[in-house]
Parts: C-alpha cells; sequence; structure tokens
C-alpha cells in the first residue's frame, strides 16, 4: 500500500480559485500489489496538483539522488506517466492523467523511468527506499478515474505561485546552470583578451618569440598542476557521491593545495619575469612593452581565477568538514567544480597562446 | 549519454582522460621544441599545437565538467563563447584595414624598444592618411612640449 498526498489548487471559475490545498489518499491494501491495468487502482486528481508526495509504509520515498532534488526519480520502481490530452476535456493546460505501475519502462518529461524488474531488487527497490519521492508536477489538471480514498483532508497552503518550466536543461540543477551562463560571459571576457593579444602580436613585428622570454618548463609543471587538481576534484565529487565524507575531504584538499601551489609558481614566475626582463604592465627591456602588458593581464587575470577557485573550494572544504555532504547530494561541490575546471580549461588555452606558440 | 554509472567506471574514466590530457600536453611541448621558423613549418606547428590544445579544453568540458551527462540546452550554453570567433573573424579580417599605430603606443618613459619609433611613426600614419589635424599634432608638440 502506498499513500499519496497531493497539493491541489482549484481551478478557475470555482469560488476558492486559486487556492492550494491537501489531499491525501491511500492505494491499494497492506500487502496489496498495485495494477495499474486496473483503472480502480489508479488515482484521481479533479483539481491542478502542485506537488504530490508518495510514501510507501509511512515513509515518503524517492529523492533523486544526483541532483538531490525532490523530482521524478529515474530508477524509481514505480512509473508515472502521462497521457495525452482526451478530446472531450476542455480543461486549460489539458488533462494529464497519472497512474502508477510497477515493473515499466515509460517517458514522461522527456526523461526515461528506468523501473526495477522486481520490487524488492535493485538500489531503488520499493520495499527498501528509505528515501523521498516528491512528484512534483505543476500546474497540470489530472483526469478523474476511480480511485480508492480512505481520507480527505484540505488544508491551506502557501504553494509554489507559478507553474515550472519544463526541463530543457534537463537534470541540471539550478545553481549549475547559473554556473554555466557565468562561465560562458567569462570565457568571453577571456576570448576578448586572448583576442586583443593575437591582434597586437600579429601587428608588431618585433614581438618575441614567448619561449625565449618566458619558462615554458615553469609552465609546463603549472599546467600539470592544474591539470591534477581538476582530476582529484573529480574523484572528490565521485568520493562524495559515495557518501565517503573523509575522501572526499582529502581530494578537496589536494584540490586546494594544487590551487595554492600553482599561485606560488605564479608569483615566482612574475617575479622572476621582472628582475630579468624589466617586465610590468607597461614597461619590457626586452621588446615591445604590450608583450609584458598583455601577458600580465592574461595570466593575471587568470590567477585571479585560481585564487577566487581555491577560496571558494576551501569554503566547500569547510562545509565538507561540518558534514553538509554526508548525504551523497554533492551538487555544490560539482558546481565549485565547475568553476575549478574552467580555470583549467582556460589555462590550458593560455598557455598554449602565451607560450607554447 | 549513460546516466548511471558506476563508482569505479567513473573514476576509470577520469584517470583515462588524465593520460590523455598528460600526453598531448608532453606531445604539444615537444612540438615546440620542433625547429619551425621556417614559414610552412611555422603555419603547421602552430595550428597543431592549438587543435590539440582545444581538444584538451573538450576534454576538460566533456568529463570533467560532466557536459557528457548534460542536456541540449546546458551544452549549448557552455558552447555559446565558441561565438566569439565571429568577431575574432571580424578583427582579424578588417586587420589590413588598421593603421600600424593603433598599436604601437608611446614607450614608456625611459625605455627604449628596437624597432620602432612609434613616436614618428604616429605622425607619418596620420599624414599618410591625409589627417587635417596632423600638422596641429606637429605644432601642438613643438609649442607645449618643447
Amino acid at each position: 500500500m502506498f499513500c499519496v498526498t497531493a497539493l491541489e489548487r482549484e481551478p478557475n471559475g470555482t469560488k476558492n480559485k486559486g487556492k492550494v490545498s491537501r489531499r491525501q489518499e491511500n492505494v491499494g491494501d497492506e500487502d496489496e500489489e498495485i495494477d495499474a491495468a486496473n483503472p480502480a487502482r489508479s488515482l484521481v486528481f479533479h483539481r491542478s496538483v502542485v506537488e504530490m508526495i508518495i510514501e510507501v509504509g509511512g515513509q515518503e520515498c524517492g529523492r533523486n539522488p544526483k541532483s538531490g532534488q525532490h523530482d521524478f526519480l529515474m530508477e524509481f520502481p514505480f512509473v508515472l506517466f502521462d497521457r495525452p490530452p482526451a478530446p472531450n476535456q476542455k480543461d486549460a493546460g489539458g488533462p494529464v492523467q497519472y497512474r502508477v505501475k510497477r515493473g515499466e519502462e515509460k517517458t514522461g518529461r522527456g526523461k526515461t523511468f528506468h523501473v526495477g524488474e522486481e520490487l524488492d531488487q535493485g538500489p531503488g527497490a520499493f520495499k527498501k527506499v528509505p528515501e523521498l519521492l516528491k512528484i512534483v508536477r505543476l500546474g497540470s489538471n489530472l483526469t478523474p478515474m476511480g480511485s480508492h480514498t480512505t481520507t480527505d483532508h484540505h488544508h491551506d497552503y502557501a504553494g509554489p505561485e507559478r507553474p515550472r518550466k519544463e526541463d530543457i536543461f534537463g537534470p541540471a540543477s539550478h545553481g549549475k546552470i547559473g554556473m554555466w551562463l557565468y562561465l560562458a560571459t567569462d570565457a568571453m571576457t577571456f576570448a576578448g583578451f586572448l583576442l586583443g593579444y593575437a591582434l597586437l602580436r600579429a601587428r608588431i613585428e618585433s614581438w618575441p618569440k614567448p619561449s625565449d622570454i618566458l619558462g615554458i618548463s615553469l609552465a609546463t609543471i603549472m599546467t600539470s598542476i592544474l591539470i591534477v587538481s581538476s582530476v582529484t576534484l573529480v574523484v572528490a565529487q565521485a568520493k562524495g557521491e559515495q557518501k565517503d565524507r573523509k575522501g572526499l575531504i582529502k581530494y578537496l584538499i589536494f584540490t586546494v593545495i594544487g590551487g595554492l601551489l600553482f599561485l606560488g609558481l605564479q608569483a615566482y614566475e612574475y617575479n622572476h619575469l621582472m628582475h630579468a626582463f624589466g617586465m610590468s604592465l607597461s614597461n619590457f627591456t626586452g621588446g615591445p612593452p604590450q608583450f609584458a602588458s598583455t601577458f600580465f593581464v592574461v595570466t593575471g587575470f587568470h590567477g585571479l581565477h585560481v585564487l577566487v577557485g581555491a577560496i571558494y573550494l576551501m569554503i566547500i572544504l569547510g562545509r565538507a568538514i561540518a558534514g553538509k555532504y554526508d548525504g551523497g547530494n554533492v551538487n555544490e561541490v560539482e558546481i565549485a567544480g565547475l568553476f575549478w575546471h574552467f580555470v583549467d580549461l582556460v589555462w590550458i588555452l593560455v598557455f598554449t597562446f602565451m607560450y607554447l606558440i | 549519454m549513460s546516466d548511471v554509472q558506476s563508482y569505479p567506471e567513473k573514476i576509470k574514466l577520469y584517470l583515462r582522460v588524465a593520460v590523455v590530457l598528460a600526453v598531448v600536453t608532453v606531445i604539444e611541448v615537444g612540438l615546440t621544441f620542433v625547429p619551425h621558423s621556417a614559414q610552412p613549418m611555422k603555419t603547421i606547428i602552430t595550428l597543431l599545437i592549438v587543435a590539440l590544445s582545444c581538444s584538451k579544453a573538450f576534454f576538460v568540458a566533456y568529463y570533467y565538467m560532466h557536459l557528457n551527462h548534460e542536456h541540449k540546452w546546458t551544452r549549448i550554453v557552455a558552447a555559446s563563447p565558441i561565438l566569439i570567433l565571429l568577431y575574432a573573424a571580424t578583427l582579424i579580417a578588417d586587420t589590413p584595414n588598421r593603421p600600424i599605430d593603433a598599436y604601437v603606443g608611446e614607450p614608456a618613459r625611459g625605455v627604449t624598444y628596437p624597432n620602432t619609433n612609434s613616436h614618428e611613426l604616429h605622425k607619418e600614419t596620420k599624414k599618410a592618411v591625409n589627417d587635417p589635424f596632423a600638422d596641429e599634432l606637429d605644432a601642438e608638440e613643438s609649442e607645449g612640449w618643447e
């Protein structure tokens, strides 16, 4: 037996339109299996459903382990699927029918739900699921069918007001999308700098060969450090997903150390270049000053990113130590990771354009 | 798009990518030691290095930044900065139209660098493009600066 709690919104044209109320239904008897082929076992909602929670044996089930959000769960033994609106239904938004069924694979909202063959097998097994499945489906009207209704309470609920957009970003969390948007703009900034560098270099004939001035071997070491720190960070994230707190902390520390090491080497490099070639933002004894300006602007801007990334990761490290990610929800680590890998990625390009060629 | 990936599989993939990145880096750095001052070789080596580093960047974005698990729009956002190439192409195409003094500024005080006297160049360019203020610039200089 499972219990479904739904938060429903009263439709337009009714007395309490827009008001959200809670409805709870028990489906199936204690030892009864749910048969979706039998409409009498399916759930029916007449109003717009804001949110649905499924409870099994008194426990809510199914939290999306990847995003940590309450959402459709991919490896859940039940299938929840939409039906196309019946032609005779006139409700705005189209009626959507949810039926709960096991042992099947269906798509809904563009996702495929993989369902275990047996209810008691697999990581998402029905009887063992301790986690929570909150099915969020906003703004849809659910069609009537027969159902077992054993309880029916109504509470006021200040639920979310606006319907959720369809997931064109797939499983990406909001934070992740935000970070990607930021990184896109940041990449444009770097691209602008590199472009300016390229145009200057193309027109100034006395531009020295970078490898004559800059130490390629040192820069190669710096590149390796950043790449290794990226590796340790993805490993840290994988450890976090495994709920391995010690591993997560250990590899986060490696990553931070990598970042700080990079900064140290960069400081050393700057110091050397300033003394050996009188390099500053405007001066350079070995050729056109633009060589020095572009070098410091581009690598300096990148170094600033490394610094920010290291601080960012230290904050994440602090949260990891505090046990914030013990549940295996490492979304924050992943978002910080995006920034860090981006810094690595940019360095790969800077290394190429400013040192190698 | 394999959403379900076990822990050892992930680690294996990450390490494999790391090995690829290391090998490509070694190749890149190695290429700089190939003598390439002559023209056809220079372009080839340069393009090769750029291509290799772009592939590295792609590997980092695709595997470490998990674009392999993302859906269409996240990928489009991630790839959007590539549009800057349009801007780059425009600027590069326009390069011959810009006077050289747009690039060569004044040297800092007390610093000389070998090839150009940019100040002279500046005046000459202005004259060459029939700048009506070029003579004024001369006059200003002789009056104000000396």
